[in-house]
């Protein structure tokens, strides 16, 4: 497919790009209430939970993992308030950084089901969900203190 | 307080004293059965009509001038009496069977005030009536007689019958000037409105936003559902043991008047919106989602997911059993045992393919009232549809068809985005829940704006074109047989069986074997009117349209795109058709509820006796519509010419050519309402 990831580093950059002009940039930056690594991941740890138990079902991979693409941007929606977006270029890169995490994700679970190997899938679960999630809240923490310095200045 | 009663009785009194002054003066009292031929009576200069009232008909055995009595030979009997206006005539009326009532529209009083009984072995004598009045009257049965008692009818022509010349040469006025101000070459106009002017319902100030919440709330189709599912309970416990007289049983006064009406006005106003509500397929949705209203996407659906045969993926499966229903259409009106079977066939069958072969096909593909609904519903000035067919295309994701976290994909297999007629739309919303852009919508737009663009496309469309030739030619069928005098049709539709039935008396529908061979001389009939008869004077119209229209096409195109022309006719003749049951039989849906099973009951604290409304109004009320659909039907046929042809002066010759045909068509159903 054009443009898709490479590697993961590159799949991470381009979650992180979207969810920067999609997602963060609509949460208030500077609430008094800080804002959880929770709320700033939640459409990636929505499609982690539904890829996980999409796989333990035994659904078909292919519409699974393009309707993960529908429930990240509804996702992104629901935090940001909206019921739907005008912008059909905002619909369609988060579907198209859903479908892809889903299938990244499904590919790295997807052998540990299969040869149901508890000790490792749990490993490997508990690994991709913390790099991920790790990944996002430094960027966006990175983000929020240019933003804050930019503010003081 | 005693005042004011006293004052209430004489208001009342008062009352039914001016009610009686202009009522006609109606008499009936019981002499012997041998004087009936053979003693005349004097009654001056009136006419002396000898009636015989039988299941299901009326009959004029003599008729009395004087001293002159003239007497039709048996099986020669008239069951339309012609008078001129002014004559009074008297009515010596018998039964040959049973009890029967009998009335008159616009002369009789209201069955309610007054009600003559015709007991077999007595003569009743009703009149002088004086027909005061011209046009078409019909003579009905006012007693329960039997499985087809609503249908007991006869005609009384007043002649000068001005009425019926007036709307036949109103009918031709009506094409004409149609096709005067086609000659005008109107584009993308419906007499004289613009068919680009669409409403987006749910933009509207005040209810739009109203509307759009309810229609998006995943509870709604539950909601509107369920309603219907109790009725069906109702329907099948009703057909099943309930009375065993049609019109006392909710089955068939709830399904086959009330139902059958309100889709008429339905398919009009909302387009498919009886699908919305459909309990059919409901079972098997809710078994197959495994939820009631929520989307539930991680769990399997409950189905075996095969593939439906592409050879099914039409209309034919479904106009066939509509008309395979119409054949039958006597006993099924009237029999509440037939009707119980038939809507537990409809719902098993519903449920076992929507979980073997997911989702919607049986509403699709085999459903006869979809099929017919889906149809007309293309001149519906409903529709649910994109605001913005380029959003869709744009948009990558496509939730109206894979779903989304709020709805699910269309379970039509449409792509609501991009589609542009309401054939397979069955207006369930999930588009409008699941679209993320809010680029779904509910639009008003006026009658026939998808006709021409559909009628153009449709290459190989032979099985919506038949729907077309079956669903007209029925519907004057339809008119013919339960409005009109000839009882014999009635009989040979009705295997000539003069039971109704209920599960204990199921035995008594055992046809003879001269019953059966009747109905296939009727299902020959009626069969071929629709599927042969008709389509080939349609074929060689066409062909005729083509060479007048000197057009490149061939004439199987044309003929196929032309009977998407004939759509907004059908739904208004099948609108009459609604307006006439109504305003005859409202009374039996009503009391229904009160009293489903036709036990007895009075549930909900109210029964009305059977007493039509304005029922002398019908046959210019049925003709006006008629008429109005033959000319939005001609100017469809234009709309689709212009759009096949390109070119104004073609399409106005080829839609001169069709304009004739419909407004020959038109005279026809005039003559059968008001003739």
């Amino acid at each position: 497919m054009k443009g898709e990831p490479k590697n993961h580093r590159e799949l991470f950059q381009k979650i992180n790009d979207v969810l920067v002009r999609r997602y963060w940039n609509r949460l208030a930056w500077f609430e008094n209430q800080p804002l959880s690594s929770d709320k700033v991941c939640k459409p990636v740890h929505e499609v982690f939970d539904y890829v996980l138990s999409a796989i333990k079902m035994g659904l078909d991979k292919r519409s699974e993992t393009a309707y993960c693409g529908s429930l990240f941007l509804y996702s992104v929606l629901r935090e940001t308030q909206r019921r739907f977006t005008s912008d059909v270029n905002e619909a369609n890169e988060l579907h198209e950084v859903g479908k892809e995490l889903a299938l990244f994700l499904w590919n790295g679970l997807e052998k540990e089901f299969s040869e149901n190997d508890q000790v490792n899938l749990t490993a490997r679960i508990e690994k991709l969900k913390s790099e991920i999630s790790d990944y996002l809240w430094n960027e966006f923490s990175k983000i929020r203190f240019r933003r804050l310095e930019g503010q003081n200045e | 307080m005693s005042e004011i009663r006293r004052m209430l009785i004489f208001v009342i009194l008062l009352m039914m004293g001016f009610g009686s002054f202009l009522l006609p003066s109606v008499s009936a009292h019981v002499v012997s059965e041998k004087d009936w031929l053979n003693d005349p009576h004097d009654h001056g200069d009136a006419k002396i009509v000898y009636l015989k009232a039988y299941q299901f008909g009326f009959s004029i055995k003599a008729i009395q001038e004087g001293s002159q009595l003239e007497v039709f030979p048996e099986g020669s009997e008239p069951s339309i009496l012609k008078v001129d206006k002014g004559d009074r005539v008297v009515f010596r009326i018998i039964s040959e069977d049973v009890t029967h009532g009998f009335y008159i529209d616009g002369y009789s009083p209201s069955p309610v005030d007054q009600k003559v009984v015709i007991q077999p072995g007595k003569i009743v004598e009703v009149g002088p009536i004086t027909f005061d009045r011209s046009g078409k009257f019909k003579i009905r049965c006012s007693v329960t007689c039997g499985p087809l008692h609503p249908f007991m009818v006869g005609d009384i022509r007043v002649n000068p019958n001005f009425g019926y010349y007036s709307y036949a040469a109103g009918s031709l006025l009506a094409g004409i000037l149609t096709l005067a101000y086609l000659r005008r070459g109107p584009v993308n106009r419906m007499l004289g409105i613009s068919l680009e002017k669409e409403v987006d319902l749910l933009r509207v100030r005040g209810i739009g936003p109203i509307l759009k919440r309810i229609l998006q709330w995943r509870g709604f189709h539950f909601a509107v559902i369920w309603p219907g599912l109790l009725i069906f309970a109702v329907v099948i416990v009703a057909g099943f043991v309930g009375n065993p007289v049609g019109n006392k049983n909710f089955s068939i006064a709830v399904v086959w008047i009330l139902w059958f009406a309100l889709v008429e006005f339905m398919i009009l106003f909302a387009g498919r919106s009886w699908c919305t509500v459909c309990p059919l397929p409901a079972l098997g949705e809710w078994i197959a989602r495994r939820r009631l209203y929520g989307v539930h996407r991680i769990r399997k659906w409950f189905t075996f997911g095969l593939k439906w045969p592409g050879s099914l993926n039409n209309m034919w499966l479904g106009s066939l059993l509509f008309l395979t229903m119409s054949l039958i259409i006597p006993w099924l009106v009237t029999r509440p045992v037939v009707s119980g079977l038939l809507f537990v066939i409809l719902i098993s069958v519903g449920t076992i393919l929507y979980i073997t072969h997911p989702p919607r096909n049986f509403c699709r593909s085999i459903c006869p009232a979809g099929a017919y609904i889906g149809h007309d519903s293309n001149a519906s000035i409903y529709s649910v549809r994109s605001r913005d067919k380029g959003i869709c295309d744009l948009h990558k994701a496509k939730e109206c068809i894979r779903g989304s976290p709020e709805g699910y994909g269309c379970p039509w297999r449409l792509y609501p985005g991009g589609h542009d007629e309401n054939t397979y739309c069955g207006q369930c919303y999930e588009c409008l829940k699941s679209c993320p852009l809010d680029n779904m919508t509910v639009k008003i737009r006026m009658i026939g704006k998808d006709l021409a663009h559909m009628a153009v496309k449709a290459k190989n469309r032979f099985d919506e074109a038949w729907m077309s030739f079956i669903r007209f030619t029925l519907g004057i069928f339809y008119i013919l047989v339960f409005f009109g005098p000839y009882a014999w049709i009635k009989d040979w539709g009705n295997m000539g069986v003069n039971f109704g039935a209920n599960l204990a008396s199921i035995g008594l529908l055992v046809p003879g074997i001269e019953g059966v061979v009747n109905w296939f001389r009727w299902a020959i009939m009626v069969a071929g009117v629709s599927l042969v008869v008709y389509p080939a004077i349609f074929y060689a119209f066409s062909w005729i349209s083509k060479k007048v229209a000197k057009a490149e096409e061939d004439t199987k195109r044309i003929f196929l795109a032309f009977s998407y022309g004939l759509i907004p006719y059908i739904v208004f003749i099948w609108v009459a058709f609604a307006v006439a049951i109504l305003l005859v039989f409202w009374a039996y849906p009503i009391t229904a509820f009160s009293d489903p099973l036709g036990w007895g009951w009075n549930l909900l604290g109210f029964k009305f006796k059977w007493d039509p409304i304005l029922p002398q109004s019908l046959p210019y009320v049925l003709s006006s519509l008629a008429i109005l659909g033959m000319a939005l039907s001609i100017n469809s046929t234009y709309n689709i010419a212009r759009e096949m042809f390109k070119d104004h002066s073609r399409a106005y010759r080829a839609t001169s050519v069709m304009a004739l045909l419909h407004v020959v068509s038109a005279i026809v159903f005039v003559w059968v309402v008001a003739g």
